[in-house]
C-alpha cells in the first residue's frame, strides 16, 4: 500500500509544485505590482486585498485538483482495472488515495500560506484572524472531501471540479437559507443555529459516501455508483445531524449543579409562589464579537428558565430560553416567552438578531398548551415581549410589546401594518397583544405609553367577570376593551384640558383595587395649567360601575396651577392586599430640585378615608415602589442605594434593618411575594446562587433552591 | 479450500447489469497447466469475465473459484497469486517502465525484476523509458512483463493479442510460451484473434452472448467438428442430421458442420449414390459455425 | 527442420509437427543422432502450445522415432532408418489416396492417371538438383 500512496504523489507532484511555484509568484507580482502602480495608501490597500484573496483562491485550486483528479482520473485513463486489480482491498486503495490527495493538499497549502504569513504578512492579516484559522480550514476542507467524494462518483475529473464547486456553493445558500428560515424552530430545541456546525456536519458524510461509492461502486456501472453515493450521503448526513443535535442537546442539558445565576421574576400568584431562574452567562449575542474577543456562543446556549415551587424548591417547568415568564395567579398556567438567535442577511454581513416566541404551559398537567411565533416570523420584524401578564383566572395572556408598534396594527391580529386600519395616534403609542392561553382569538389593543422605557399602563377588570383591559388613548381617554367582543368603550374622557391649553398625555399608570370596584388611575399631562405651562399629575379614583361618570380627584397635586416642574420617573401605584390601602411613588421636579413622593390613602367600603402624603428630600436619591406586603397595609419600597423602607397608610416610614436584607438584590426584582408574606430573593451576590425567601420584618431567610 | 486440478472453476456465473445479462450462467473448467482460449465476438462478456474472477465486479449469481479461493470471499489472496493485463492494456502514462514495475513490485509478495527486463528488452524497451513513448506493441509487453514479473501462478490476459501488430503479436505469444515453462502455470487468454490463439491453446471456451457455447479441449473439439460434403444426385436430398449448422446446399452437392463427428456417423451417410468425406475445420471456421447458429436462433 | 506451422490449415498443430519431423527424417534432413530442439525451444520458435510439442515428442519416441537422454535432450533415434522407410512409403500412399480420390472422383481411366503419374516422376527427377541426402546405398535413380 505504500508504493500506491507513493506512486499517488508522484503522478500529482505537478500540484505541489504549483503551489511552490504560487509560493513565489504572488510575492512577486506583489512586489512589481507595488513598485509601479501603488501611489498612496488607498492603492496599498487594495492590492493588499486583491493578494488577500488571490491566496485564498490558490489554496482553493489546490485543495480541489488535488481531490478531484484521484478516482476520476484513474477511471477517465482507464487504469481502473489494473488499479483494482493490484492485491489490495478497495478500502486500501481509497486510504491510499485519501492519504495522498491530503498530505498534497495540506502540504500545497502550507507552502502557499506559509511563505504568504511570511513574506507578505500584512496580505493575510487583513483576511482576518477568524476567516483565516477557523473559515478557511473548514471551507478548504469541504472543498477536498467534495471534490474527493465526486472523484469518485463522477467519471471525469473536471466534472469532479465543477460538481464540487456547485456542490459547495449550493451547501452554502442551503445552510444559510435553511438557518434562516427554521433555525428558531429547529426540531423544538434552542437553535443550534451555527454555520459551520452544519457544515462540518456533512464532512464525514462525504467520506463514507466516498468509500462506499468506490468500494462497492466502482466498475458496477454509472447509476450504481450514484445511488450507493446518494444515499450514503444522506443517510450520513442524517445520522451526523441527528447525533449533532443529541450531543448538544446533552450538553446544553439542564442541570441542577450547574445553576450560575438566579433571578426572580415571576410575578406573584396565589397559592404557592413561584421564582425562575437561568443558568449560563446570559451573553448578549455572541457573533458580534469585537477584534479579540471570544465568541461566547456555548454560554448563550445554555440557558433555561426554571418554575420553581419556592415552598419545597420542586422545579415545577424547565425550558431552554432566556425570556419573561408569567404565571397566572392561581399557578395553573405560565407563560413563557423565549428568544432564539436567527440568521439573516443584512447588506452584505450576515447578523444574528433573537427572535422570540411565547409557549404557554399548563402547570399542573405538565402540558404545553401553546406554542406560537409570530405570524410570518421571516420577516425581520420581532416580538419583544417587555412584560406578560395573566388574566386573573388565568385565561388570557397580555404581551407588552416594545416595538410591536412598528409591526402590529391596532385592531387586527397579529399582523403587520398595513392589513388593517390604524387608529390615530401619536406616535409614542404602544400595542398590547392579547392571546387565549390555547393561543387563539389573538388580539391588539391599543395603549398609550409614555415616551422612553416607560411601560404602558394597562389593568385587568377584576369586577365584572368578563375578560376585559383598561387602556389609555394617547387623547388621554380610559378605554375598557371587552375581550370576548371586541368593543371598546369609553370609561373616562381623560382630564379637561383648560380651554386653550396645549394637552399632552405623557405617563399615565392604572392599578386596579383587588375587588375590583376601584381603577386607581394616576396621569402626567403637560400644558394642562391654565398658564400653559407646567405639569400635572393627578390621581383619580373611577368607580368603575359608573361607566362615564367623573372620578374623584383623590391626590393632591403637585407643581399644579403653574409650578415648572415635571415628573421624573415613572408613576406607580400598589393596592394593600385587602384593598384598603393604596400607595402611589413618583418623584417631582420642583424649580431644578426632584422631590421624592410618597403617597398613600386609605380605601374602606369603597370610599377615601383619608390620605397622606411623605416627601424624600435628599436629591440624589430614587425612591421605587415595590410591593404591597401581604397580610399588612405596609409597601415596599427600596431607594438608589439599596436601602429598604417600609411605608404604611398613614405614609409613615420605617427604615428595615441592613441585616439580610442587604444582601439582597436591588431593584423591581423584590416583587415577588410567597402566601406566607416573605419576599422570595436571589442571594447570589454572595457567591453561589440561591433563591431564599425573607421574612420582611424578621429578617429570617429560609432557603429554598438549589 | 479444496484445490481440485482447476485453476479457474464458475457455477452458473451470472452477471447483470440492469437489464442486460453479460453472463447468464456460465460454467467453466480452466485446468491447472493449461492454456486457456476464451473466444467469443464484441459484447459476449469476455471482460466481464475476467473482471468477476478478480472480483473488481462481484456477480449477480453464481459462484466462481480460482486456485481454490472464492471469489466472493478471498479476492485478495487470488490477486496475489494471479497476474492481470486489462484489455487494450491501460497504463499510467506519466511513469517509466521502472516506476510502473516498482509499483507492482511493492504490491506483491514475489518480484523478478530481471524476468520483467528481459521481456520488454526483447522489444527493444529499457526500463528508463516513459510509457507514453512508447508503440501500443510496446505497452502491451511491458504490461505483460509485469504481470509475469511477480510470478504469478495465473495469467489473466484480456483481450491480449487484440490491436497488436504482427511483431508484438508474436512477442506477446513468445512470452506466454515461455512462461509456461512453470510448473502449473496457467494462462487464460480471452480475444477474437482466433488463428493465433489456436496455435497455443490447448482448451477453448466460446462465449456467445453471456453463454458458454462450447468448452472442451482443442485436439476434442477438432476431432468432433468437421465440415461434411456429401455429393448426390440433384433430384436426392442429402441426409443432413437435425443439429447440423451452416448447411449448404447445391443441385448435387451437400455441406455442413456437424458437431459429434465420428467414422461411423461417415459410414452410415454413405449410400449407393452418395459419397461423403469429411474435412477439418480451423478453429474460427467452427466458431463461425457455432455463432453464426446461435444468433439464428436468438433472431427468431 | 520444422520452422513453421500453418495456422489456418486444418491439419491439427499436432499432426503437423509431427508431419514435419516424419518428413524430414523421410529426407534425411534429420538423421539418427541428431539432436532436437527442446519442447521450450520448439513451442516458443513455433509460436505454438509446449504441451503439443511434448505430446509429438512423447508419442514419437513412443514409436520408436524419438528417444529422450535425460539431462541432455530429444534426438532422433538410431532406428529411425528403419522407420523412415515405412514412414516414406506412409507418406506418399497418403498422397496417393488424395489423386486416387481425385481420379475417382474426376472420372479419369486407371491407364490416364499411371501416365500422369509416370510424367510426374519423371518431371521430380529432373528438377531435383544433385543426390538425395540419404546416406543409403540406394541409388539414386528413377526405378521403382
Amino acid at each position: 500500500m505504500r508504493a500506491l500512496f507513493l506512486k499517488e504523489w508522484r503522478q500529482n507532484y505537478l500540484l505541489f509544485l504549483f503551489a511552490l511555484i504560487m509560493a513565489g509568484f504572488i510575492p512577486g507580482m506583489y512586489a512589481l505590482i507595488h513598485g509601479t502602480w501603488v501611489r498612496d495608501w488607498k492603492d496599498q490597500e487594495t492590492l493588499n486585498e486583491i493578494v488577500g484573496v488571490a491566496y485564498v483562491a490558490v489554496q482553493f485550486i489546490i485543495v480541489l485538483f488535488a481531490g478531484a483528479g484521484l478516482f476520476a482520473g484513474e477511471t477517465e485513463r482507464g487504469t481502473l482495472p489494473v488499479l483494482l486489480g493490484l492485491p489490495l482491498s478497495r478500502g486500501q486503495v481509497w486510504l491510499a488515495k485519501l492519504a495522498a490527495g491530503l498530505t498534497l493538499a495540506l502540504s500545497g497549502v502550507a507552502v502557499v500560506m506559509g511563505t504568504g504569513l511570511m513574506v507578505l504578512p500584512q496580505t493575510t492579516a487583513q483576511l482576518g484572524w477568524y476567516t483565516m484559522w477557523r473559515d478557511l480550514p473548514l471551507c478548504l476542507t469541504l472543498a477536498f472531501l467534495g471534490a474527493f467524494f465526486f472523484s469518485a462518483v463522477l467519471n471525469r475529473t473536471i466534472s469532479a471540479l465543477l460538481a464540487t464547486i456547485v456542490f459547495g456553493l449550493a451547501l452554502f445558500v442551503a445552510v444559510v437559507f435553511f438557518m434562516e428560515l427554521f433555525g428558531a424552530t429547529l426540531l423544538g430545541y434552542d437553535p443550534l443555529v451555527d454555520v459551520y456546525l452544519w457544515m462540518v456536519s456533512v464532512l464525514p458524510a462525504m467520506l463514507l459516501a466516498s468509500y462506499v461509492a468506490f468500494a462497492r461502486g466502482a466498475m458496477a456501472g454509472g447509476r450504481r455508483k450514484w445511488w450507493l453515493a446518494l444515499v450514503t450521503l444522506a443517510a450520513g448526513v442524517f445520522v451526523t445531524d441527528f447525533l449533532i443535535i443529541e450531543v448538544v442537546r446533552w450538553e446544553t442539558r439542564y442541570q441542577r449543579s450547574r445553576v450560575e445565576q438566579i433571578g426572580v421574576d415571576a410575578t406573584t400568584p396565589g397559592g404557592a409562589a413561584i421564582g425562575l431562574f437561568t443558568e449560563g452567562d446570559l451573553a448578549g449575542p455572541p457573533w458580534h464579537a469585537e477584534a479579540g474577543e471570544k465568541i461566547r456562543n456555548r454560554d448563550y446556549r445554555r440557558q433555561h428558565i426554571a418554575l420553581v415551587d419556592v415552598q419545597d424548591g420542586r422545579e415545577l417547568l424547565v425550558r431552554r430560553g432566556n425570556g419573561l415568564v408569567a404565571v397566572s395567579k392561581d399557578g395553573k398556567v405560565a407563560a413563557i416567552s423565549m428568544g432564539w438567535p436567527t440568521l439573516t442577511w443584512r447588506t452584505t454581513d450576515m447578523e444574528f438578531y433573537e427572535m422570540r416566541g411565547v409557549e404557554i404551559w399548563d402547570l399542573a398537567g405538565h402540558r404545553r398548551l401553546y406554542r406560537g411565533f409570530p405570524p410570518k416570523f421571516w420577516e425581520k420584524g420581532k416580538l419583544e415581549p417587555v412584560a406578560m401578564e395573566w388574566s386573573p383566572d388565568g385565561e388570557w395572556l397580555l404581551v407588552v410589546a416594545d416595538n410591536a408598534w412598528d409591526y402590529y396594527a391596532v385592531g387586527s391580529d397579529w399582523y403587520p401594518k398595513g392589513t388593517a386600519e390604524v387608529a390615530p395616534f401619536h406616535d409614542d403609542g404602544n400595542v398590547l397583544l392579547l392571546v387565549r392561553r390555547d393561543g387563539s382569538g389573538a388580539k391588539v389593543i391599543e395603549c398609550h405609553a409614555g415616551s422612553g422605557d416607560e411601560k404602558p399602563a394597562y389593568a385587568w377588570d377584576l369586577r365584572s367577570g368578563r375578560h376585559a383591559v383598561y387602556t389609555f388613548r394617547g387623547d388621554g381617554s380610559l378605554i375598557r376593551h371587552d375581550l370576548e367582543t371586541g368593543k371598546a368603550e369609553k370609561v373616562w374622557a381623560g382630564p379637561v384640558p383648560a380651554a386653550g391649553a396645549r394637552f399632552r398625555l405623557q405617563q399615565t399608570s392604572i392599578a386596579s383595587s383587588p375587588d375590583g370596584r376601584t381603577l386607581a388611575v394616576a396621569v402626567v399631562v403637560s400644558g394642562y395649567a391654565r398658564s400653559g405651562r407646567g405639569y400635572d399629575l393627578l390621581v383619580f379614583a373611577l368607580p368603575t360601575d359608573a361607566v362615564g361618570s367623573q372620578p374623584r380627584r383623590i391626590a393632591p397635586v403637585a407643581g399644579s396651577s403653574g409650578v415648572d416642574g415635571y415628573p421624573t420617573s415613572p408613576l406607580r401605584l400598589v393596592w394593600s392586599e385587602d384593598g384598603q390601602a393604596l400607595c402611589g411613588a413618583a418623584v417631582e421636579g420642583l424649580a431644578g430640585s426632584d422631590q421624592q413622593v410618597l403617597w398613600t390613602m386609605r380605601w374602606q367600603r369603597g370610599s377615601l378615608q383619608g390620605t397622606a402624603r411623605v416627601q424624600r428630600a435628599r436629591e440624589d436619591d430614587a425612591v421605587h415602589l415595590l410591593a404591597a406586603i401581604p397580610h399588612t397595609h405596609q409597601f415596599l419600597i427600596s431607594t438608589r442605594y439599596g436601602a429598604m423602607s417600609l411605608v404604611d397608610e398613614n405614609a409613615e416610614l420605617r427604615d428595615l434593618p441592613p441585616g439580610p436584607l442587604g444582601l439582597l438584590r436591588r431593584g423591581a426584582e423584590l416583587e415577588v411575594f410567597d402566601n406566607q408574606g416573605r419576599a422570595i430573593v436571589d442571594l447570589s451576590a454572595r457567591a453561589k446562587p440561591k433563591l431564599a425567601a425573607v421574612d420582611i420584618t424578621t429578617g429570617k431567610v429560609t432557603d429554598i433552591y438549589p | 479450500m479444496g484445490e481440485n486440478g482447476y485453476a479457474i472453476s464458475t457455477e452458473n456465473l451470472t452477471m447483470r447489469f440492469g437489464r442486460k445479462y453479460a453472463l447468464d450462467g456460465v460454467n467453466a473448467r480452466i485446468p491447472k497447466g493449461s492454456i486457456y482460449g476464451l473466444l467469443g465476438p464484441n459484447g459476449a462478456g469476455k471482460t466481464t469475465f475476467v473482471r468477476v474472477l478478480l472480483n473488481l465486479i462481484t456477480p449477480t449469481r453464481g459462484t466462481a473459484i480460482v486456485l481454490g479461493h472464492d471469489v466472493r470471499k478471498d479476492p485478495v489472496a487470488i490477486r496475489r497469486r494471479v497476474g492481470h493485463v486489462a484489455a487494450l492494456q491501460p497504463l499510467w502514462e506519466w511513469m517509466t517502465v521502472k516506476e510502473f514495475a516498482g509499483l507492482m513490485a511493492g504490491c506483491y509478495p514475489r518480484w523478478d525484476n530481471e524476468a520483467v527486463r528481459k521481456i520488454v528488452s526483447g522489444v527493444g524497451i529499457e526500463m528508463k523509458d516513459k510509457i507514453q513513448h512508447l508503440s501500443r506493441g510496446q505497452r502491451a509487453l511491458v504490461a505483460l512483463a509485469v504481470a509475469i514479473g511477480h510470478q504469478p501462478d495465473l495469467l489473466l490476459l484480456d483481450e491480449a493479442l487484440t490491436g497488436l501488430d504482427p511483431i508484438a503479436r508474436r512477442e506477446v505469444l513468445r512470452n506466454i510460451i515461455d512462461a509456461m515453462h512453470e510448473e502449473g502455470r496457467t494462462v487464460f487468454i480471452t480475444g477474437q484473434d482466433i488463428p493465433d490463439m489456436e496455435r497455443i491453446i490447448d482448451f477453448v471456451g466460446f462465449l456467445v452472448g453471456g453463454h458458454m457455447m462450447v468448452e472442451a479441449p482443442l485436439d476434442d473439439l477438432k476431432a468432433r467438428v468437421k465440415r461434411i460434403r456429401v455429393e448426390h444426385p440433384a433430384e436426392a436430398q442429402a441426409p443432413v442430421p437435425a443439429d447440423a449448422l451452416n448447411v449448404l446446399r447445391h443441385a448435387r452437392e451437400t455441406a455442413f458442420t456437424v458437431q459429434d463427428f465420428s467414422q461411423a456417423s461417415l459410414d452410415s451417410l454413405a449410400g449407393p449414390n452418395l459419397r461423403a468425406e469429411a474435412m477439418d475445420l480451423s478453429l474460427e471456421d467452427m466458431f463461425i459455425d457455432l455463432a453464426q447458429s446461435k444468433l439464428k436462433v436468438e433472431g427468431k | 527442420m520444422i520452422d513453421r506451422i500453418d495456422p489456418k490449415s486444418p491439419l491439427p498443430i499436432y499432426r503437423q509437427i509431427i508431419d514435419g519431423i516424419c518428413r524430414g527424417v523421410a529426407a534425411g534432413t534429420l538423421a539418427p543422432g541428431d539432436q532436437l530442439l527442446s519442447v521450450r525451444e520448439l513451442a516458443a520458435q513455433l509460436l505454438v502450445n509446449p504441451n503439443t510439442v511434448a505430446r509429438v515428442y512423447r508419442d514419437l519416441e513412443r514409436d520408436g522415432l524419438l528417444e529422450t537422454r535425460r539431462g541432455t535432450g530429444t534426438f532422433i533415434s538410431a532406428g529411425a532408418e528403419k522407420l523412415a522407410e515405412a514412414e516414406r512409403k506412409r507418406l506418399v500412399a497418403q498422397k496417393l489416396g488424395e489423386v486416387a480420390r481425385d481420379v475417382h472422383a474426376f472420372g479419369l481411366s486407371t491407364e490416364s492417371a499411371v501416365q500422369l503419374l509416370r510424367e510426374a516422376l519423371a518431371d521430380a527427377t529432373l528438377r531435383s538438383s544433385g543426390p538425395s541426402l540419404r546416406s543409403t546405398s540406394q541409388k539414386p535413380g528413377r526405378k521403382q
